[in-house]
């Protein structure tokens, strides 16, 4: 490898109706983008509906506010940070551990927990709040993180999914010559298939990573103590305590907004193939 | 490819997924059951609950709640699901060619449907505001004398205004998954084999009759694929109401996710709850086998 040349990727066909294309790419690209852009340029400018779209001049004073005069934001962020961090590990762990054994362990009910596994993913969430409440409220877990588990459920059984898929698609013959070679189950899933899980790690832990950046209803409806608000719960909160303040709310928004499109646009190779790797195939 | 089972390898399999079977067991199978019973029940958390029979379902039949809820969530979904199947493939059939700043367009298109639904609830009910954005861009397009045209107020307050509130949280819906819904589009048709294009041509095909011929039979499944995800996530829309309208003005956006929500958690009408969930499961899972019929192979 990196001895041939290069192939040579075909011309771009120079057809006179091209620019119309690009012309609605670019509208389009416009009409996704100018929401975030106008909500950057707000939480800039002094006042909210100071006319233009530029903010002059541009100040940081809301976020020094959020940051000094509201103490409870940059706990939200910690505390998103900590719930995000925790999900993402233990998602990835278990989804891995799970994901393998559909993959590559003949067993006894294995097609059973696909279909179960599978059929899980249809239930509308709706329908398990209630029950989902009530157990937690009888392990006296309502109100703290340990009642966010229920919300992530979905997204490990995707994860599981995923994992399964993605090993699928690996050749089965090193795991066979390790496990000639008398390496136990343990031992080849820790050595043989791990190094080699390193793409469907990357995806579980982005989506994880996402669905529980900005898990909002599960959270809402068990937590109560602003104190152990995470970000969007938090938010939504604060938009009740400054009705009419957008310039804040704006600056505060950011804070949700800005570390997903981050991981997102680092990463979207591993997000986008996530998604062809989980969906339709089988 | 079916292999024997070995006990001893069913053992291992089962220690490897115990703690997501266990989870899924207790957080999402269990209490699909326990729903079901509650649904029978009088429920309030903090007595235990007593069997009512179909008290719950009948009351749910005859609560105009319940009937606001179920039109405005079809409304809502008919709309969503259309008009961004639409703009998606639409914009997935001109993407997909060589094009320069390819993955540049696919990062702004996906960037809505990564970002947090509270957060764009808040942006977005702020450009919706009477004195905000949209209005300001209306009047400046002159189109504000449309909107009277309409019999509406100028400038429109369009989450306050019952007439508006839902087709605002609509288009916020379209604007924040149609990107997402393209990707997958694209991907569908860059799945399809190059050879059937070929062999069309070769028999003189015309771009009109590929794209009718080929190219959408061929996109079936990611057809049934996005139909049936945008569908299953309207149906169960939540966030947005909660975020921007409480189910208001007048109940204009009262969807049946929001309903149960409010029943269980603020009025504290669990059982009854449960059974409007039940139906709204029903439903969905309905709508999903419909569209198995008609799209799918």
């Amino acid at each position: 490898m990196g001895c041939e040349a290069p192939i040579p990727r075909p011309p771009i066909p120079r057809d006179p109706g091209r620019w119309l294309l690009y012309v609605v790419l670019a509208a389009f690209t416009l009409f996704s983008v100018f929401p975030f852009v106008f909500s950057v340029l707000t939480s800039l400018k002094g006042q909210a509906f100071a006319p233009g779209l530029l903010p002059h001049p541009a100040t940081l004073e809301h976020y020094r506010e959020l940051m000094t005069a509201s103490p409870l934001f940059l706990r939200w962020v910690l505390n998103s940070l900590v719930v995000a961090t925790v999900s993402v590990i233990v998602l990835a762990v278990l989804s891995l551990l799970g994901g393998y054994a559909l993959a590559r362990i003949p067993f006894l009910g294995r097609q059973a927990v696909f279909i179960l596994m599978l059929a899980s993913l249809m239930i509308p969430g709706q329908v398990l709040w209630i029950p989902n409440y009530a157990t937690l409220s009888e392990l006296g877990w309502i109100n703290t993180w340990w009642a966010l588990i229920p919300g992530l459920v979905g997204s490990l059984t995707s994860g599981t999914f995923l994992v399964s898929q993605f090993l699928k698609g690996l050749p089965e013959e090193l795991e066979e010559a390790a496990k000639l070679d008398g390496l136990s189950r343990f031992g080849t899933f820790w050595r043989i298939v791990l190094p080699l899980a390193g793409p469907a790690i990357a995806s579980v832990s982005i989506t994880g990573f996402m669905a529980s950046w900005n898990m909002f209803a599960w959270p809402v409806i068990v937590l109560d103590s602003p104190s152990l608000f995470t970000l969007p719960v938090g938010l939504n909160f604060f938009k009740g305590l400054h009705v009419t303040r957008w310039t804040l709310i704006m600056a505060g928004s950011m804070f949700n907004t800005i570390p997903v499109l981050l991981v997102f646009i680092f990463f979207q190779r591993y997000f986008i193939k996530g998604i062809a790797m989980a969906g339709m195939k089988e | 490819m079916v292999r024997k089972s070995v006990p001893g390898e069913t053992l291992a399999a089962y220690t490897f997924l115990a703690p997501f079977l266990a989870l899924l067991g207790i957080f999402a199978l269990w209490p699909l059951g326990q729903a079901f019973w509650l649904s029978f029940h009088a429920f309030d958390l903090f007595s235990p609950p007593r069997w009512i029979g179909l008290a719950n379902y009948r009351r749910l039949l005859t609560q105009g709640d319940f009937w606001i809820s179920i039109k405005n969530t079809f409304v809502y979904t008919g709309v969503v699901v259309s008009a961004q199947t639409a703009l998606a493939l639409g914009l997935a059939l001109l993407m997909d060619q060589q094009l320069r700043g390819k993955t540049f367009f696919r990062v702004a298109f996906f960037l809505p449907s990564v970002t947090s639904s509270v957060a764009i609830a808040l942006i977005f009910t702020f450009l919706f505001v009477k004195t905000g954005f949209l209005n300001a861009a209306l009047a400046w397009l002159h189109l504000d004398v449309v909107l009277r045209g309409f019999g509406l107020q100028t400038p429109v307050d369009w989450l306050g205004n019952p007439r508006t509130a839902l087709w605002a949280i609509m288009a916020q819906n379209v604007w924040s998954t149609a990107g997402f819904f393209m990707i997958v589009f694209l991907a569908g048709l860059q799945a399809i084999p190059e050879t059937l294009f070929e062999a069309a041509r070769v028999d003189g095909a015309s771009r009109r009759q590929l794209l009718w011929h080929v190219t959408l039979p061929q996109l079936r499944p990611t057809l049934f694929f996005v139909v049936t995800m945008g569908m299953i996530g309207c149906f169960q829309v939540f966030d947005q109401v909660y975020v921007m309208t409480d189910g208001g003005p007048l109940k204009a956006t009262l969807t049946t996710a929001y309903l149960v929500y409010k029943e269980a958690f603020v009025n504290f009408n669990m059982g009854y709850a449960c059974a409007i969930a039940f139906v709204l499961a029903t439903i969905i899972f309905a709508c999903t086998m419909v569209q198995k019929r008609l799209l799918g192979e």
